[in-house]
């Protein structure tokens, strides 16, 4: 059975010679919203594009519902987006930027009214359809663009950074506004995006890209504790990565001498021993505590800072540098810079990448 | 292309239109002048042109117009130069809105009307020269050009230094101040340096003005003799094509010269400049000194504008101005009595079939350039902008020479409609350019991601440019519109050559009255012309607010 939306071998080169997609490969399932997620330059906005019309691929296909999409001009595709910065057309109202589509496709009337009425009380705008989008506040803009691609009840969303735009704060609460329209409308999405908390709201599952290549395909979790490699285990999250030497294999896992001490750390990819690794420890995994604590690995307060809800300490240890961030009690004492302390690693959530 | 036609099939359609138009009457009547100068008898033959060079004579002819160009250049720069720094940075409030003004009103001056004035205010009997100081002067020859050229083209510098001191970043004023520098040092180390492309801008236009004027060289010109007003003297007087080609050659020379280079070099700038960041108002006033110089030199050339202006009115209600000032109405009556009626209704009904093609077409072609991927759009932007490159006697010249024979017989008043789809060609290839830039102005300003919207929610390229591109662009295409209507109304070299009895045209009427000596009609029709053209100006600022004069400039 072939998957509701199908991009195969996608490959796409610039004039200038940029390679912007470089084989793509990627199955969406039916209602489902897959996050392309990466730095800026790694192609996710291309394989959008490509998806939408904007650019030819130069090679690959992309299918949808089974039939070929990439053949079709771009108003022919269903499959509607919300731009980086809406695009709404600023000399129409928003009642008028709803029903552009309705209208290019004979919709009129009554029939009209009250789709462009129930899609805009559906993203929270009803009364606004007199007003001109220019008179609107970034994040009731970005809900006119959602409405205007909901509209036409397509078979694929496209969304292109439609938070980029705004402030932090806006951004996290219409982080969680979009998910539930999403969730509720049910439309197939595909989903762009640079910052990982919105890949990771958003999102059922998460295709990770780096120099035009889908580098890991998986759930949120999946990403975040598993990472495939180095890259993601970097891009998403905070990660310290520190230098090892693979004593034994067992199964999945690998033994290394690391930091002074030895853990098991799960394996990335197939290890043999005396393999040069690099072992991921996620900075909430390192708790500081005292330095006579047992089974702990000694280490020196570089500088502590209080965030607040947590408490980061740079640290030195073995020689090699360590974030550590966790949660702080309230009136529980900092560690002092300067002072000799104990580090508990949690040793399950230890990944090791080959060098 | 088979590609563009497949994704494209709308763009790639006008692409075979416009190509065929340009064609016909852009590269057709500029083949015709080329071939006439280099041809002859089926055989190679550059003489018209080599002789222009080899004789004394005619060589002075060529050394003339450069001359006159860079000298209109020089002073019409630093004239622009002093009215945009005294607008910004010497007046405040009233004065400052007189001052801008002053420097837009020449901009809708018709031929002839400010050298008429100059004639009436400063001629041999002129009302100021002599009968206020008097003065014996001759106003006729380079010095006279030299003053009318000035006047006539330095609110094109105002408006490039305007654009470019309006979007200086305040800020780094205040640096410079902050710094402890003075305002006259801020001036020399800051804020004229910024203006540099400002320089080579408003001098290679006004040059290419200078150069291709016919109007000013023909009245106050006396024996210093032009290359554009030989072209104009060589068919009327003397019925010698090959003799006006050579001169049309040569003259055309400098004038591409110039022209590309400051559109390759610096025009590109300031489409920019335009869409700049309005001034804040928070810029420093010079020192004293330094503004009361230029508030001397800037009022002191108001006061010039003004009574020019005065003058064409007082020389169209008096006898003959200067001479016998006895108030009348006959030159009125005379005008409209007898061929003016006919003049002012031809020119306008040719202006206004014309003015909306050249703007519609200002606008395609635009959108070609800018939105279309087909390969080799931009030539449609240069070849276009030929028409306005040219000088337009020469342009004239090649319309005569390619449409007064078959296949397409269109000058002379046997000619379909009687010689009138000539006229309409020159007003458009004529204006067109205008409307291009600013339609391709205006369409970089918008966001691509509007048409692709459209695309993405189900419409078609016509559909994206009836529903999207042109509401956004429309105030590009209705100035542009407006522009070529009263740019029609007031051009002289380019329909010089074409007229015929069927079809008569104001500015080649008001040639004629001055001809017979006949300076108070020839005020009187002048007079027509600018109530005509405010008139138009006034319904443009009416529609689109405040900017209306500057884009009608």
């Amino acid at each position: 059975m072939s998957a509701y939306l199908e991009l195969r071998g996608l490959r796409k080169r610039f004039p200038n010679g940029t390679v912007a997609v470089d084989g793509v490969d990627l199955d969406v399932r039916e209602g489902e919203v897959v996050a392309l997620l990466g730095p800026s330059g790694c192609g996710k906005t291309t394989t959008l594009r490509c998806i939408a019309g904007f650019e030819d691929p130069d090679e690959g296909t992309i299918s949808l519902q089974g039939r070929r999409l990439d053949v079709l001009p771009p108003n022919r595709r269903a499959a509607t987006m919300v731009f980086q910065g809406y695009a709404l057309f600023p000399h129409l109202s928003v009642f008028e930027n709803v029903a552009y589509g309705l209208r290019v496709r004979r919709v009129g009337g009554a029939a009209l009214r009250e789709r462009v009425e129930r899609t805009l009380a559906l993203v929270g705008l009803s009364g606004f359809g007199d007003r001109r989008p220019q008179q609107l506040s970034g994040g009731q803009q970005q809900r006119v663009a959602l409405a205007r691609a909901l509209v036409l009840e397509p078979a694929l969303l496209l969304f292109d950074e439609p938070l980029s735009n705004l402030d932090a704060k806006l951004r996290e609460q219409l982080r969680l506004e979009l998910r539930a329209l999403v969730r509720r409308v049910g439309i197939t999405s595909v989903y762009v995006t640079h910052d990982q908390a919105e890949a990771m709201t958003l999102a059922d599952r998460i295709a990770v890209m780096d120099r035009g290549k889908i580098v890991q395909l998986g759930t949120p979790r999946e990403i975040y504790d598993e990472p495939v490699a180095r890259f993601v285990a970097d891009f998403v999250g905070h990660a310290n990565f520190v230098k090892g030497r693979v004593r034994e294999v067992a199964g999945d896992a690998a033994v290394v001498d690391m930091l002074g001490t030895t853990r098991r750390a799960a394996a990335s990819a197939p290890l043999r021993a005396g393999d040069e690794v690099e072992v991921m420890i996620r900075p909430e995994e390192i708790t500081v505590l005292a330095a006579d604590e047992p089974g702990t690995v000694p280490a020196v307060v570089r500088r502590a800072g209080f965030l607040g809800s947590a408490a980061v300490y740079q640290l030195a240890c073995e020689g090699v540098e360590l974030i550590s961030s966790a949660p702080l009690e309230r009136g529980a004492p900092l560690a002092a810079d300067g002072q000799r302390v104990g580090l508990r690693i949690r040793e399950a959530a230890l990944r090791a990448f080959p060098l | 292309m088979l590609s563009t036609l497949r994704r494209e099939p709308a763009a790639a359609t006008l692409a075979v239109i416009a190509a065929a138009g340009i064609a016909l009457v852009i590269l057709y009547p500029f083949a015709s002048v080329l071939q006439e100068a280099i041809l002859h008898e089926g055989g190679l033959d550059a003489s018209p042109v080599t002789r222009v060079i080899a004789n004394p004579v005619t060589r002075q002819i060529v050394v003339n117009t450069l001359l006159m160009g860079v000298l209109a250049g020089l002073f019409g720069t630093i004239l622009g130069l002093a009215f945009a720094l005294a607008t910004t940075r010497a007046a405040r409030g009233p004065l400052r809105t007189l001052l801008h003004y002053a420097a837009l009103l020449p901009l809708i001056a018709p031929p002839f009307a400010l050298a008429l004035s100059t004639i009436f205010l400063f001629g041999r009997n002129g009302l100021i020269s002599k009968q206020l100081f008097g003065l014996e002067v001759s106003p006729y020859g380079l010095g006279g050009l030299l003053f009318v050229q000035t006047i006539t083209f330095f609110p094109v510098a105002y408006l490039i230094f305007d654009a470019l001191v309006r979007q200086m970043d305040p800020a780094l004023e205040e640096a410079a101040l902050n710094l402890g520098a003075s305002r006259g040092r801020i001036l020399r180390t800051v804020t004229l340096p910024l203006l540099r492309p400002g320089f080579a801008g408003a001098f290679l236009i006004i040059f290419v003005e200078s150069l291709a004027d016919l109007a000013n060289p023909l009245l106050i010109g006396g024996d210093f003799n032009v290359l554009a007003s030989s072209v104009y003297l060589a068919i009327i007087g003397e019925y010698d094509t090959r003799k006006a080609v050579g001169f049309a050659a040569v003259l055309l020379v400098p004038s591409l010269v110039a022209f590309f280079i400051q559109r390759l070099w610096v025009g590109e700038g300031s489409v920019v400049t335009v869409t700049g960041k309005p001034s804040t108002g928070r810029v420093a006033m010079l020192e004293s000194w330094i503004r009361a110089g230029l508030l001397g030199v800037t009022l002191f050339t108001t006061a010039i504008v003004a009574s020019l202006y005065l003058a064409v009115v007082a020389g169209a209600f008096t006898k003959l101005l200067g001479i016998n000032n006895t108030l009348t109405l006959d030159n009125f009556r005379f005008v409209l009595q007898g061929i003016g009626t006919k003049a002012m209704t031809d020119t306008t009904l040719l202006s206004a079939i014309a003015a909306p093609i050249a703007g519609v077409s200002g606008l395609l072609v635009a959108w070609l350039v800018v939105r279309s991927s087909l390969r080799g759009r931009i030539a449609f932007d240069y070849l276009v902008m030929l028409g306005a490159a040219a000088p337009g006697i020469v342009l004239g010249l090649g319309l005569l020479l390619a449409f007064n024979h078959p296949p397409f017989r269109l000058t002379g008043q046997t000619a379909i409609f009687g010689g009138a789809v000539v006229f309409i060609i020159a007003f458009i290839i004529r204006t067109a350019p205008v409307s291009l830039r600013g339609n391709v102005a205006a369409l970089m300003q918008i966001d691509p991601a509007l048409e692709q919207a459209s695309a993405n929610l189900g419409a078609g390229e016509v559909t994206t440019f009836r529903r999207v591109t042109v509401p956004l662009v429309r105030r590009a295409v209705l100035s542009g519109v407006i522009f070529s209507f009263t740019r029609n109304m007031t051009t002289l070299s380019t329909v010089a050559l074409l007229v015929t009895p069927s079809w008569r045209i104001m500015t080649s009427q008001i040639l004629n009255e001055i001809d017979a000596q006949r300076l108070g009609s020839g005020a009187a029709y002048s007079t027509i012309l600018i109530v005509i053209v405010l008139v138009a100006i006034v319904a443009l600022q009416k529609l689109f607010g405040r900017t209306a004069v500057e884009v009608a400039a």
